[in-house]
Order: structure tokens, then sequence, then C-alpha cells
């Protein structure tokens, strides 16, 4: 008998210690979810959004049958960061449904929706991804604390799909809170960042993808600029060309190397005084280059780190 | 024969070179200050004194001593590089669409524009202060002016031909269908024609028809041979339509400079005929030099 009645206690002991664990666990992520929401402290802020993505919720015992999705923290925690620094532009929408959250720009809200989508491999992270062309834009991974722009994806969804029905200050309306995400997260939590074609900085340098290149690509820009304001100019010292879009803002395509014709690698660079215009910008703003740029596409594509988006 | 030295003669001699000789030092004499000076209209004087004396100072037949202008043969690669200096600085001004570049001391390529792809139009003679214009590429740019007139550019009409060209390479692409059908339809012709006997008179008439079906069968296959080639053929014709494209707009830049400059073409020839008189007058409004030399 007392053993029989020992071993219930322990059973109830067991379930209660099962049950408490789950409760715990609970307790543990909304304290987490408060956290995300309202800590001023960045780094606190990081850790919330990087344990509530790893957090293993579902437990035998407790059932927590509303959830966010683990990309969805990825989401909040953009969100939150840019929210830090009084930058209100991406909205978050929750479906109800679904339990799924989504972000929109306003300047192309009625085109476009995002979310994160996580990566299967165990390199761990998620990709910011639009949801209707399912363009993967970024890369963000909290742990590694990294963020890389997909160049391919960024040229698909702004310069091919969207520049024709949208103008170019919406455009660049919509990046600029990517843009300005990327130097917070570099300035603030000493992430790993490459703009892509995002990048303003004079010394951004665009890697074709194709490394060489044919100069037939630059005769043909030269041609089409015949009869129109711009002037394609032989460069300088190096073997390349120099089309100077607007008095302060020049757009370099040359060789890395100006004394080997072989093997060399060629680029793109963006010169303007302010340091204010990227790759992106000119690409979205003149027709012209853009036009030109997607007739080439195959030999002018700009590369992306390879270790992430891959061809 | 004894050595029989006829001491007048031997008088004379000695006063040429001694003449000569002075005449040589005094030379040389001049051109060092006129170096050390950086007089570069004595210098250019002192060099051709014939030609300097037509062109500025309009004192005909004063023809050039070649006994002292020889002297500095050897250094006219200096010479010239020393010169360019004020010369393509000048020329910066009168015709800022050109560009050197000094391939070796004292030789200059001209280069027309700072566009890309521009093209080297020649030589400066920096001694001789002249452009020295490769020829084909000037009866391009002559002959570009000369079309401007009834606005024709070029290379249009080759551009024209070859894309019509390619618009009927393009169309034999497309009607490969339709030629197969029309071949089929000739090949049933064809059967029937052989298969039919008919009276004896009538074999002169069936001979020629069954000709025509058989002609009209090989120029399909002509066609067809053509059309397997074409996406090959179009792909060069486009290369050469861009460079011809690529000329004209190198051409028309060119013009444009030209227009910009000079007004007209024919006035950049004039500017290129007095080059040499107009680029040394410049010394003398800078300063007030006096002409003796």
């Amino acid at each position: 008998m007392t053993n029989e009645k020992y071993t219930a206690t322990e059973q109830l002991h067991s379930f209660s210690a099962s049950v408490k664990h789950g409760l715990k666990l609970g307790e543990q992520y909304v304290q987490l979810i408060d956290q995300l929401v309202d800590t001023e402290d960045l780094e606190k802020l990081l850790t919330a959004a990087q344990r509530l993505a790893n957090l293993e919720l579902d437990d035998q015992f407790v059932k927590f049958p509303h959830q966010y999705r683990s990309q969805d923290y990825y989401m909040l925690f953009v969100s939150r960061v840019l929210e830090l620094h009084s930058d209100q532009s991406l909205q978050l929408n929750l479906s109800r449904s679904s339990w799924s959250l989504t972000g929109q720009f306003e300047s192309i809200a009625s085109l476009t929706n995002f979310e994160f989508v996580l990566e299967q491999s165990d390199n761990g992270g998620a990709f910011f991804t639009e949801t209707g062309s399912n363009e993967r834009l970024f890369y963000l991974n909290l742990e590694r604390r990294m963020i890389r722009f997909n160049n391919r994806a960024l040229v698909n969804l702004f310069v091919v799909q969207l520049a024709e029905s949208v103008d170019s200050t919406a455009l660049e309306q919509a990046v600029n809170p990517l843009i300005a995400l990327t130097h917070f997260l570099k300035q603030d939590f000493g992430f790993s960042v490459d703009f892509g074609i995002l990048d303003a900085a004079n010394t951004a340098q665009y890697y074709l993808q194709k490394g060489k290149l044919s100069v037939d690509i630059i005769d043909k820009l030269f041609v089409q600029t015949e009869g129109t304001d711009y002037m394609l100019l032989n460069m300088q010292e190096r073997v390349g060309a120099t089309l100077v879009v607007e008095s302060d803002v020049k757009l370099n395509l040359f060789a890395q190397n100006s004394d080997s014709q072989q093997n060399n690698n060629w680029l793109f660079s963006v010169l303007d005084s302010r340091e204010a215009v990227s790759f992106f910008d000119v690409l979205v703003r003149y027709p012209l280059i853009r036009k030109w740029y997607l007739e080439n596409r195959q030999e002018l594509e700009v590369k992306s780190d390879p270790l992430i988006f891959a061809g | 024969m004894a050595n029989v030295v006829n001491q007048d003669d031997q008088n004379d001699v000695v006063k040429v070179i001694n003449t000569q000789i002075t005449a040589k030092i005094s030379y040389l004499q001049e051109l060092q200050q006129a170096i050390s000076q950086h007089d570069d209209r004595k210098i250019y004087a002192l060099l051709d004194n014939q030609r300097y004396a037509s062109a500025i100072l309009h004192t005909e037949k004063q023809e050039n001593d070649h006994g002292v202008i020889n002297l500095v043969d050897n250094l006219s690669a200096q010479l010239s590089n020393y010169l360019s200096t004020s010369l393509i600085q000048y020329l910066g001004k009168t015709y800022p669409f050109f560009y050197y570049e000094e391939y070796k001391q004292g030789h200059f390529k001209v280069f027309f524009g700072n566009w890309w792809d521009r093209r080297e139009f020649g030589e400066l003679d920096v001694l001789n202060i002249r452009f020295a214009f490769d020829q084909d590429e000037y009866s391009k740019l002559s002959q570009a002016f000369e079309l401007a007139k009834s606005s024709k550019r070029y290379n249009s009409e080759q551009i024209q031909s070859i894309s019509a060209e390619n618009d009927h390479l393009q169309d034999l692409i497309d009607n490969a269908n339709q030629r197969e059908a029309q071949k089929e339809q000739l090949q049933a012709q064809l059967k029937e024609t052989n298969t039919k006997t008919g009276m004896p008179w009538e074999s002169g008439k069936q001979k020629e028809a069954r000709q025509t079906l058989v002609d009209q069968l090989s120029e399909l296959e002509d066609e067809d041979e053509l059309a397997r080639n074409a996406v090959k053929q179009i792909k060069n014709n486009e290369a050469k339509v861009l460079a011809l494209s690529k000329e004209n707009t190198i051409l028309s830049y060119e013009q444009k400079s030209i227009v910009d400059t000079f007004g007209s073409f024919a006035d950049f020839e004039v500017a290129n005929r007095n080059l040499y008189a107009d680029y040394l007058h410049t010394f003398m409004s800078e300063k007030q030099v006096d002409d003796n030399d």
C-alpha cells in the first residue's frame, strides 16, 4: 500500500515538475517578448531576439496555441532597432489567422510585402524576402552578427519589377530604412555588413559577377549616349569609362588592374562629393543606364557575397 | 710632283674656316641663350630662319644657313620635348579637344577627344609647329563634314544595308515552317508529274513543268541553308553595326568639337595652316620683342 501511495505521489510530483517546466518556459517566453518589445538596451534587445528565434516553446504538458513563428522575431528585432532610432518606416502587420508577421514600406506598400524566411542549414539566420516575388533582399544572422545584401534580388525587385511603375524617389525611400538599419547594426552592435549596391561610399567597389568584360558592352553605352546630355568619357590612368550623370555624380566602369589585360576583374564605382549616391540609385534614377544595364545584365551583373548568394 | 701649297689659297681657306666657325659659335651661343631664357620664339627663329622670316617678318627669300642649322640635328628629340611645354599649353586653349601623349621623348601622339574609344588622330610636330594628321582618320572626318551638309552620316548607308540584311535573315528564320509546307506541296506535285504519262506531244511541256518544280524546291533548300547560318550571321552583323555606329558617334563628337571651337571645318583647316604664325605671334603680344633677327 505504502509503495503504491508513494508511487502516486512520485507521479504527481513528476507531473507537476513537468508542468512547472512548461510554465517556466512560458514565463520565460513572455518575459523575452516583453524584453523584445520594451527594452531600450540594445544588447538586451539582440539577446531577446536571438533567444526567441531559437526557443522550442512547445512542451508535452503545456501548449501555447498562439505563437509567433521563429522568423518573426527577426522582423520584430529589425523594427525595434529602427524604432529606437526614431525611424518608423517599417510597418508591421500581424495576420490573426496565421499568426505570421509581415512588414511594409510606405512608398511601395501597395506593391510589396516582406517577411523573413529561415535559412535551413546549420548556419542559421534568415532572409528578408519579398513575399510576392520571393526575392531575398538580404541575409541576417543575429548570432554571427552579420548582414549581407543580395544584389541580384535588389535589381530584380526594384530595377526590373518596380522601376517601371514607381518613380525613383519612392524606390529610394523604400530602401532607405534598410540602409539605415545596416548602419545601426554596424555601429550599435558591431555587425559585419555588406551593403552591396546600396553602398553610397565612394570607396564602394561593385565587382562584376563575371569578372571579365568585353568592351563591346561599353561601346553599346557609348553609342546610346549620343544625342543625350551624357558623354561617355575615356578614363585617364585606367582601362575603363566614366559617365558624368550629373554635375557631381560620376559612374565609372573599369578594370581593376590597369597593366595586365588578362584576368582582369571589372567593377563599377560611383563618385559624388557627398557620398550619398550608390550604384542602386544610379540604376533607379537614370533610365538610359538602367536600360543598358538590363539589356546587358548577363555581362554586367554585380556580384554579392558568394558564401551566401552563390552564382 | 712635289706638294705645292699656294699660300694665298691657304689664307683664304683659313679665313673661310674662321668665318664659318665664328658663325657656328655665335649661332650656338644665341641658341644657348634663348634656351636658358626659355625664349621659344627665338629658338624657333634660329631653328628655321627661312620659315620664320617669311611667316613672321614677311621678308621673302631668306635662306636657311644649313651650316649652322644642322648643328643641332641630333638634338631634335630634346628640343621638341623642351618646346612642347608651351606649345601644348597654347594648343590646350586653341584646340581644346586634342590630347597628347609623349610616347617617346619629343614625339607626341594626338588623340581626338576625351570620350570613350577616342581616335588616335596623328602626331604633333613640335619643331615645325604643325599637326601631322593621320590621313585616313582625317579624310573620314572631312567626309563626315561633307555628308553632314546633306544631313547624312558617315556609316549610315552601310548600317542601313546591314540592318536590312538582318531583317531578311530574321524573316528566313521565322518562315521555316512555311517553307516546310511549301516543300511538301512541291514534292507532291513533282511526284504527280512523274507518274503521269501524258501524250507524246505533251512530254516537252511536262519536262518544263518538272524543271520549274525542281528549281522552286532547290530555291527553298537554299533558303533553308541560309536560315541555318542566319543566327550566327545576324550576330556578326550586329557586331558590325555596333562598330559602325560607334564610328558615327565618334565622328559626331569630333564634328561638334570643331564646330564649337572654330565654327566650321573650313575654319579649322585655316587655323591649321596658320598655326605656326598664330602661335609665334602670341609671344610678341605677350612681350614687345624687337624683330631684329
